[in-house]
């Protein structure tokens, strides 16, 4: 699949009602145009799994997604053997045949006898799909070598079945929180992409579009007042699905126009950490913080 | 086109950004499927090909504008016309007050062009540039800004917009104003005098003059002050990683006990073959550390540093406690609180803290008597002690012994020195001394040796 142009990758998201900036829809069109993973980094929150998740909708593909973890090995990313069904031939051929094991052993390591993991599924689904490895940096920096093979080259190779290569390219997502650094060979492998918080114009952008109802007055405020937020030194600074929260909590109670004490009385949509609540509400006390 | 962004890769890579070849291979495949006209779109392009760490884009920002200014070929036309215009005007004060006019009202009308035009006429007037000459335009940007008079520029700014309509809202946006006007200024006189020397000299020769590094390349020890305050947000990451890597549990099954109930129950499902092994699932421990540092004013500008990993760090661990010391040492684990905002943390330290007991020389000897006599409760099997200081203890006794009692108790000891090792154990040094007590001594002047240390060290 390849888009004619950057702006229309720009109007395809918007469609999904996914407001993307210039630097998303190019690198987005660059990875369809290239053929090449993109590596999306950023804070959480920030529509970094939403984005692969919009891709997909957009083109109308299948997501198949891997969510790593640690401990996540290649029976559970790439492909296994149905064991129980292996068994199960094995026991319910003749006992003449037994003998013949070569003849056997072919049949239970074959494609019938395979499980498709995300990987797999993603190289060997007949049309084109989108692949979305999410949170890779939880993996340990010897389990991303399972992805390289599939990354740069779209194959994977099994000893028993010999390599088998992909019928289309998937498009490729991988997301990452930054916790570890993810290695040379994997990052190389990959456009890259990061995805801060939403600048001021892009958040009340995106308050508008997904919360019904709210004005552009309260949007604005809203915005603004996050903004002011992220700026803090907090613990969890708020994320944009948090804002997004706080919005229509804010216009199903019939707000209009924020003020202190409906502030101080929602924080907790906004703030999951006692200790951030706290620093906020007496700065707003204080009257050291203003309200836009 | 193609060479100069091969001269730009160039220049990136002596920066110690790594960039591979296939990573250059796909820049180029990248720009020839877009419309490189356009500036932005050809500057993500680049940084979605050539950097992967967004700590990197920074610097691959400025690099970008020395190698590929914004339209140079009627940029410089323009310039010529202007200087050609100055030489017939003398540097009168009557010119002065008049680029300063055209500047306050470009602020007032919050006019971009009309500002960057301004801007230029001052640098054509005020920096006084001599063609060819290899200098990276710190001094040139000082001279502007010195002849502009930018105080009274920016009082001229503020005084015009009281005079205006300000609605209530913009009241309280009215303190900002000054600084985010001074700053303005500031950056583009800085890309100005940059933009000049560009045209001057070619832009490899001036990215080798102005020799930028990365953050993490910053020598901690003579850096600036605002180099210092700009490397606080790097350090939340590193600390988050420290964190994960202490408390890293053993996933290997190698190192995992089987599950025995768990692998026959699940067999039976196989007829009774254990085709699946199971494994008790390690404990995650949780990480306890232990911070002491030293604050004297041989190592000031480390031990700010090491304020600064210390303040990211207590967000990080759960159980953590830290010391200062010069040749006293005191507890500061509660000045680094929740909620405590970085300043306050180092104003509490410098002002409550008590670590000059004696003569106000660093006394590693002392300090650690007092530590073992004090604090000791601090240190138990599952603690992580992290030390760090110069090891210069000004000809006190080091006693070492107390360190290697200390070691009997924790889990690690290390050491991060800020001297590079070349000094180390010259005049009053004594680190190998104490380096048979600890797990691994390191020298750590910038943050990627910090880097370095967590990732490998620990």
């Amino acid at each position: 699949m390849k888009f004619d142009s950057i702006s229309h990758v720009e109007d395809l998201l918007k469609k999904q009602g996914y407001l993307p900036n210039k630097e998303i829809a190019t690198v987005v069109y660059l990875a369809a145009r290239l053929q090449k993973p993109v590596l999306v980094e950023g804070p959480a929150g920030t529509g970094k799994t939403e984005l692969a998740k919009s891709v997909a909708h957009m083109l109308k593909m299948e997501l198949i997604r891997l969510q790593c973890y640690e401990g996540l090995d290649e029976s559970k990313a790439i492909y296994e053997w149905n064991y129980r069904k292996q068994l199960l031939r094995i026991q319910a051929v003749d006992v003449d045949v037994k003998q013949q094991w070569s003849v056997l052993s072919e049949d239970i390591f074959s494609e019938e006898y395979l499980l498709e993991r995300p990987l797999l599924k993603a190289l060997r689904t007949p049309s084109q799909s989108v692949l979305l490895v999410d949170e890779v940096d939880r993996l340990e920096v010897e389990a991303e070598a399972l992805l390289l093979e599939v990354l740069s080259d779209f194959q994977v190779s099994i000893p028993e079945l010999g390599t088998i290569a992909s019928k289309q390219i998937p498009l490729v997502f991988l997301t990452s929180n930054a916790t570890r650094d993810l290695s040379e060979a994997l990052k190389r492998r990959c456009l890259y992409l990061y995805l801060d918080y939403p600048d001021i114009d892009r958040e009340r952008e995106i308050i508008e579009s997904k919360v019904a109802g709210v004005t552009e007055a309260l949007a604005h405020q809203i915005s603004d007042y996050i903004s002011k937020l992220r700026d803090m030194d907090l613990k969890k600074r708020p994320s944009v699905s948090e804002s997004l929260d706080w919005a229509a909590s804010l216009v199903e109670m019939g707000v209009v126009s924020l003020s202190r004490e409906t502030t101080i009385a929602t924080l907790n949509i906004l703030l999951k950490y006692r200790s951030d609540i706290d620093l906020v509400k007496s700065s707003l006390q204080s009257g050291r913080m203003v309200l836009g | 086109m193609n060479e100069q962004l091969l001269s730009f890769v160039e220049a990136l890579r002596e920066a110690n950004v790594k960039v591979s070849q296939s990573e250059v291979v796909d820049a180029l495949q990248s720009v020839s499927a877009i419309d490189v006209l356009d500036r932005d779109l050809f500057r993500c392009t680049l940084a979605a090909t050539l950097i992967k760490d967004v700590l990197h884009r920074t610097l691959f920002d400025r690099l970008f504008d020395i190698f590929f200014p914004a339209s140079p070929t009627t940029y410089y036309r323009e310039i010529q016309d202007e200087e050609r215009a100055s030489e017939e005007l003398e540097l009168s004060e009557q010119r002065s007050r008049d680029i300063r006019r055209q500047l306050i009202d470009a602020l007032l009308d919050d006019d971009q062009l009309a500002l960057r035009s301004a801007i230029r006429r001052a640098v054509t007037a005020f920096a006084g540039m001599e063609k060819g000459r290899p200098v990276g335009g710190v001094y040139y940007t000082y001279r502007t800004l010195r002849q502009l008079d930018l105080e009274e520029v920016v009082r001229s700014f503020l005084y015009g917009l009281t005079q205006r309509q300000i609605s209530e809202q913009d009241q309280s946006e009215l303190n900002r104003k000054p600084e985010q006007a001074m700053k303005s200024i500031r950056m583009e006189v800085e890309s100005e005098v940059l933009r000049r020397l560009v045209g001057d000299r070619g832009s490899s020769a001036v990215a080798k003059t102005l020799a930028l590094h990365l953050p993490e390349d910053v020598d901690i020890v003579h850096a600036s002050r605002d180099e210092l305050l700009d490397l606080q947000r790097f350090m939340v990451p590193l600390a988050k990683k420290l964190a994960t890597r202490l408390s890293r549990r053993h996933l290997s099954t190698r190192d995992a006990t089987l599950d025995f109930r768990r692998t026959v129950r699940e067999a039976m499902s196989y007829g009774g073959t254990p085709a699946t092994l199971y494994f008790h699932k390690p404990k995650v421990s949780k990480p306890e550390v232990v911070l002491i540092s030293d604050i004297s004013g041989s190592v000031a500008s480390f031990a700010r540093f090491t304020m600064q990993l210390l303040y990211a760090m207590s967000n990080s661990f759960s159980k953590m406690r830290s010391f200062v010391f010069i040749d006293t040492i005191d507890e500061v684990t509660e000045y680094f609180g929740f909620g405590n905002d970085i300043n306050d943390s180092l104003r509490d330290v410098t002002t409550k803290a008590k670590v000059v007991g004696l003569d106000g020389h660093s006394d590693y000897g002392n300090s650690f008597d007092l530590f073992e006599k004090r604090y000791l409760d601090a240190v138990t099997k599952r603690t992580t002690l992290i030390i760090c200081g110069d090891a210069r203890s000004n000809y006190h006794p080091g006693k070492e012994e107390i360190l290697g009692r200390i070691r009997e108790r924790s889990r690690h000891i290390y050491w991060l020195n800020p001297e590079p090792r070349s000094y180390w154990n010259s005049g009053d040094s004594i680190i190998s001394s104490y380096s048979p007590y600890c797990d691994g001594v390191y020298e750590c002047r910038t943050l990627r040796q910090l880097e370095e240390f967590i990732s490998k060290g620990v």
